[in-house]
């Protein structure tokens, strides 16, 4: 999977190619919008690493300019303001995510996949965390190539904390994604399926555990 | 009331009245006397022209008689003023030894001081006596004639017009003298209220405020010049505050990319022992400049719009996006009382700074295994606490240390944080609880404003 980083500093940029060979991604780097342009044209990209601050002008036009082409290419915008109203606008100009210089290579790792998911670039849509291996559209749970047996809801639970794997699910968005708006559920719902998936998990020897977040969500990350 | 005192003594009023009154005092005091001693000096001076013209008179009415005698013969006008003696009016005619060659019945004293006999005119005293000698060439011989008066009677009366004269005219003087003071004090009164204003804009003016001004209008001009200069000042502090916060947010800029550099390379040092003290170093910076970063942005702080806003829905948001940090760096964390809608007056922009300087405060003085509460109440308020895990009884100051980075706000971060904290809680009209928290560490609460 190829991405395309736009980043006019050099040595961060090495560092962040370094972060995405590692992870798998074949890395094109452009140091300016005018190198991007060409680079976005010429080349089919499964996601944009955007940084604001480019030397001919803010990355947040070239975001503009590509969303008013029509493409729904996944951008990750990176700054160095990270104040709230850039952030907001950032995302307001179609970025899919943002993330404030300086963050983790999990992190941003961590939204790159996010993203990727959420666009349904990772064909075959299968996730993967630790040794599970999740296979979304025949709702098929692998751990260590051992078939783990789950309910549609567990599966559309698993699902989702997979493709936020280090991130977190809101408790609000995970009621939203599992039941339909006709649904009538008990306050526990949720910590209902929760707790069946991870008895699910546990039993089938998961190298993945889910953090509960109390008061606000869940959290799938490989096991400390 | 010390204070008061020390005020009053040191007011432009207090200074003008006291200055005047003394001047009242002394005047009261001087000017009578001078008013006297004027009066007298004159009075001496037309005695001594009256005598002299009596001296003259005599002078031209001695007519020589038998044996080298003389007589004084005077007009009949004149006679009854030497007659009795009365103001002790006397007169005599000396010759160069000092005799008597004639004199009126009462004259006294019956030989006269020789130096009565000068060549000049000369005005003399003896007892009560005021008198006049006056040198005179009559048949080629000199001569003197001497004229006395009483001089108590002409200073007695003197003195009676000057008492009079007070007498009666003492009030008006000293009514119109405490007239002035009163008059200057109401003018200066007047002058004042001006300044008074304009200490009332100034004690309201906040550097961040954008144009403030001490209000010059209605000022007397000697303190507009003041005012006018205070205002050029105010003008430059908050240029070079803008320029420092606008510093301080290119600095915290342009350090984050070769921060996101080194922590990007750190994170590729697998499990040397050295990566886990680096990335915290590494935090630290973070933490420090993204504070550097707010406190830039606090300069468009006043200017945020409050609006109602779910301070729950904020929190979870604030702390989900938090939560891979927390996690990461061995903590854990919880939102409390966020489930039931808590409706409140604010910037969601500004409150969740704040409430990530909260919690990044507690990540960044607390150690591994402790857990941070976010809890709301729904009054309002929301407060960041953690539970002291790892401070041990000994070790107060740990906990101390914190208030006291807010206190003195140092750069270090945590003072820094709380200052931005702090304005952010300010701009909400809201309040900032310091204190310890019931899990055992500190606590933080922000008070804000219902919707």
């Amino acid at each position: 999977m190829r991405i395309l980083l736009v980043e006019d500093d050099a040595a961060l940029a090495a560092a962040l190619t370094g972060v995405f060979d590692k992870a798998g991604f074949a890395v094109d780097h452009a140091q300016a919008r005018e190198d991007a342009e060409l680079m976005l044209r010429a080349g089919h990209y499964a996601a944009l690493i955007l940084d604001r601050g480019l030397p001919d002008g803010d990355g947040l036009e070239l975001l503009q300019d590509l969303r008013a082409r029509g493409s729904t290419m996944p951008v990750i915008v990176l700054t160095a303001r990270g104040t709230l109203d850039a952030r907001i606008s950032g995302l307001d100009k179609g970025a899919d995510d943002y993330l404030a210089k300086p963050f983790s290579p999990d992190e941003l790792m961590a939204r790159l996949r996010a993203v990727l998911r959420r666009n349904g670039s990772f064909q075959g849509r299968e996730v993967a965390c630790a040794n599970l291996c999740f296979d979304i559209d025949n709702q098929v749970l692998h751990i260590d190539g051992q078939t783990v047996a789950l309910s549609q809801r567990e599966g559309a639970l698993l699902a989702l904390l997979m493709r936020r794997a280090g991130l977190v699910v809101t408790k609000r968005l995970a009621e939203d994604q599992l039941f339909g708006a006709g649904d009538t559920l008990g306050s526990n719902a949720i910590e209902v399926y929760m707790h069946r998936l991870r008895q699910k998990l546990d039993q089938a020897g998961s190298g993945a555990e889910i953090v509960t977040v109390r008061g606000v969500g869940y959290l799938m990350r490989a096991r400390q | 009331m010390i204070a008061r005192l020390r005020h009053l003594s040191g007011a432009l009023l207090t200074r003008i009245l006291l200055v005047e009154t003394i001047t009242i005092l002394a005047a009261c005091v001087l000017l009578p006397l001078l008013a006297q001693s004027v009066m007298r000096s004159s009075v001496a001076a037309i005695e001594k022209d009256m005598l002299r013209q009596q001296a003259q008179t005599l002078a031209s009415a001695m007519r020589p008689a038998p044996n080298g005698a003389w007589r004084v013969a005077l007009p009949a006008a004149e006679q009854p003023i030497y007659a009795s003696g009365y103001d002790g009016r006397a007169y005599a005619v000396l010759d160069a030894q000092g005799h008597t060659l004639a004199a009126s019945r009462f004259a006294l004293p019956a030989s006269w001081p020789a130096d009565l006999r000068g060549p000049t005119p000369h005005r003399f005293e003896i007892g009560p006596l005021v008198g006049l000698s006056l040198p005179v060439r009559q048949g080629g011989q000199p001569l003197w004639v001497v004229v006395t008066q009483d001089q108590t009677q002409p200073g007695a009366v003197v003195d009676d017009v000057v008492r009079k004269f007070l007498g009666s005219y003492w009030v008006v003087l000293v009514g119109l003298l405490a007239l002035m003071p009163l008059v200057n004090g109401i003018i200066l009164w007047g002058s004042l209220r001006g300044l008074r204003r304009a200490a009332r804009s100034a004690a309201a003016i906040h550097p961040r405020t954008p144009g403030a001004r001490i209000e010059e209008d209605g000022l007397p001009a000697e303190a507009r010049v003041l005012v006018h200069a205070t205002n050029d000042l105010i003008e430059r502090l908050s240029a070079a505050l803008h320029q420092v916060e606008e510093f301080a947010g290119n600095v915290a800029h342009e350090l984050r990319t070769p921060l996101a550099t080194l922590q990007l390379q750190v994170a590729t040092l697998g499990d040397a022992p050295q990566r886990a003290a680096l990335e915290a170093e590494i935090a630290r910076m973070s933490h420090v400049l993204a504070q550097l970063r707010d406190l830039a942005s606090m300069e468009n702080a006043a200017k945020a719009s409050l609006a109602p806003l779910d301070l729950g829905e904020l929190a979870i948001a604030t702390v989900a996006d938090l939560t891979p940090r927390v996690l990461a760096e061995g903590r854990s964390i919880a939102v409390l009382g966020a489930e039931a809608p808590v409706m409140v007056t604010g910037n969601a922009g500004l409150l969740t700074m704040a409430l990530t300087n909260l919690i990044e405060n507690a990540l960044l003085h607390t150690p591994g295994g402790t857990v941070i509460e976010v809890a709301l109440t729904p009054s309002g308020a929301i407060s960041v606490a953690d539970d002291g895990l790892g401070i041990a009884q000994d070790d107060h100051g740990k906990l101390a240390r914190r208030f006291w980075r807010a206190d003195h706000r140092r750069s270090d971060g945590a003072g820094l944080g709380l200052s931005i904290v702090q304005r952010i809680v300010e701009v909400h009209r809201g309040r900032l609880e310091t204190g310890a928290s019931p899990l055992g560490g500190a606590c933080f609460t922000l008070h804000l404003p219902p919707a």
